[in-house]
């Protein structure tokens, strides 16, 4: 699975959860620069993630990550 | 992709006891406004199960939700809040229809505070009263899936809200699939399969009275609990900010109720005011009077969008030292990315409020008045989803510093806070926090009382003080020389020539940044 699979699983993901087909995530895209991505909706978001792909973040990285691009790479790696 | 709008309604506070009595589900977060202010939904929310059956039932009326139907799936992405408008549309997308919540902007229940004990709960919850009391409440709903599932559904509030997780509940998502069960028990059945410590969810299993599938749950934070005035004590010393008297504005829980523990266990004395937590207010005060003496705290109602000067003419008293923490809820659920009613709002609380309570205490008082301004580091980390709240905190460093350039007889104390543990701040999502007391203590101590600290009650040595004014006065200097050094470059550094670092002359050290 190549960064850009899993950046447009991503967005899947959030289109889903937020109910909000207009969204597109960059590897750049920041939570705070997605309408409603708030707290809760990242844990969900976290969650599907968990869920699809069969990986598990630590805690660490949830609080850590600073914009997609961190997430792709942080699941990437966990892929591999 | 199109969308309709099938239906849309309010939720008011009539509904909110009709769906509790009818779920048996009377959790304060939809119950108690007090309570639910301390929750971080800030106000009572709507039963989310609720808004699902009313959801359900439009969607049968309309033909949409028939017996065919096998399965329910929700996931609970937003609070709704009492007498906020929900509309119910219907999206096509592709071949198949899906019926969307939005603007979802739009008895003593069980006290689980622990997930290893979330991880051992089961049981059952009787659905016969939901039964007996949804009873053509939900009509369409009860013809399309069945009266008894709708039952069943509407339990599943009671099961998250009343027993697991219970009081500091947050419904998260179920997905449920409508069975034939064999057994006839009106019950449905739970059973926790999985907790998560990295985010303090709960999922369940949940079958019978024809539905079989899972609900997630969080376990929410209880009310966040500042340092005891035993603590305080130990770290102030007991006459060190004795001779002053700080009326604290917000002061019934969080950082006011910190910094009233502060300065009344450094010999001082405090009046708290409360907007609408009587009850916070008058236990902090019980706390401080039982330490100190029966004087040292009084409480007064003071809400800072209503009329300053009639309110604080009950003061009866000179006040040396504000601390102005009136706030309101800041993380909102918002339709775009900017809300200028919002902005109104805190502008009202964060500018107005402070400037009105700052000019009727120095109207009334015969000594100059020292302020302290808590502002935020969102002012640096400029996060989009609460610009409103840190345009307002700008517009009041910028108020602040014109106080202290118009000689107002008010000295403005401004610091940007870092993210503190607090009822607004305690998320779900792990977050880091600083120790309030470690942040606001050396504020209080080397800030705002130091100057003010010249009683020979104060234990501080009369030479340290001469010292510690003496340096004050040269950092000034020192930093007043620094600004015409960079306004003499235009090397334009907005950040560094507002607020207290130009005013008061030292750096906000507990500012985190």
């Amino acid at each position: 699975m190549t960064d850009q699979d899993i950046l447009a699983l991503f967005t899947k993901i959030i289109r889903d959860l937020l109910s909000d087909e207009s969204i597109t995530l960059t590897m750049r895209t920041k939570r705070e620069e997605v309408p409603n991505w708030d707290s809760m909706n990242y844990i969900n978001f976290i969650a599907a993630v968990e869920i699809e792909l069969g990986v598990k973040f630590r805690v660490a990285d949830i609080e850590s990550f600073e914009d997609v691009g961190a997430i792709v790479a942080q699941t990437s790696a966990m892929l591999r | 992709m199109s969308s309709v709008t099938l239906a849309s309604r309010a939720f008011n506070q009539d509904d909110q006891i009709f769906f509790a009595r009818l779920s048996g589900d009377f959790n304060p977060i939809h119950m108690d406004p007090l309570a639910a202010r301390r929750t971080q939904a800030g106000a009572p929310v709507v039963h989310g199960i609720h808004a699902v059956l009313w959801a359900l039932d439009k969607l049968a009326e309309n033909g949409m939700v028939t017996g065919k139907v096998r399965g329910v799936k929700v996931q609970f992405t937003k609070f709704i809040y009492v007498a906020s408008t929900v509309m119910l549309n219907l999206r096509h997308r592709d071949e198949e229809s899906t019926g969307v919540l939005e603007r979802v902007v739009e008895r003593e229940p069980a006290i689980l505070i622990d997930l290893k004990e979330a991880a051992a709960q089961s049981g059952w919850i009787d659905v016969d009263r939901a039964r007996t009391r949804s009873e053509g409440q939900f009509p369409h709903a009860d013809s399309a899936i069945g009266a008894r599932r709708v039952a069943a559904i509407a339990v599943l509030s009671t099961l998250t809200g009343m027993v697991c997780p219970g009081m500091y509940s947050l419904f998260g998502a179920f997905a449920i699939d409508l069975v034939e069960d064999s057994n006839h028990k009106d019950a449905v059945g739970f059973s926790v399969s999985e907790t998560d410590e990295r985010f303090r969810m709960i999922r369940m299993n949940v079958s019978g009275a024809g539905i079989r599938g899972s609900v997630q749950a969080f376990l929410r934070w209880p009310p966040i609990g500042q340092a005891s005035f035993d603590e305080v004590s130990k770290v102030v010393a007991p006459a060190e900010f004795a001779g002053s008297t700080a009326l604290i504005v917000g002061g019934s829980r969080g950082l006011g109720a910190l910094t009233a523990k502060v300065i009344a266990a450094g010999g001082g004395k405090v009046i708290v005011t409360f907007a609408t937590g009587r009850k916070d207010a008058e236990k902090l005060a019980e706390e401080i009077c039982g330490h100190t003496t029966h004087d040292a705290c009084r409480v007064i109602q003071y809400d800072v969008r209503q009329d300053a000067a009639s309110q604080l003419k009950l003061l009866e008293t000179e006040v040396s030292h504000l601390y102005y923490f009136a706030t309101t809820s800041i993380f909102r659920q918002k339709d775009g990315f900017f809300v200028s009613s919002l902005l109104d709002e805190f502008i009202e609380i964060y500018v107005k409020g402070f400037y009105d309570c700052c000019r009727v205490l120095n109207k009334n008082s015969s000594q100059a008045l020292i302020a302290y301004y808590p502002s935020t580091v969102a002012i640096d980390n400029n996060p989009l989803s609460i610009i409103e709240y840190t345009m307002a905190k700008m517009a009041g460093e910028i108020l602040c510093a014109n106080m202290n350039r118009a000689n107002t007889r008010t000295r403005v104390v401004v610091s940007r806070l870092p993210r503190l543990m607090t009822d607004q701040t305690a998320t779900v999502v792990p977050a880091t926090t600083a120790e309030p007391l470690d942040v606001l203590l050396p504020v209080i101590r080397q800030r705002i009382h130091l100057r003010f600290c010249s009683s020979d009650s104060c234990r501080i040595p009369r030479t340290w003080r001469w010292f510690s004014s003496v340096g004050i006065a040269l950092a000034d200097l020192c930093i007043f020389a620094l600004l015409r050094v960079v306004e003499t470059f235009e090397c334009v550094d907005h950040r560094a020539v507002h607020s207290d670092q130009l005013f008061v002359g030292t750096r906000p050290a507990a500012t985190g940044r």
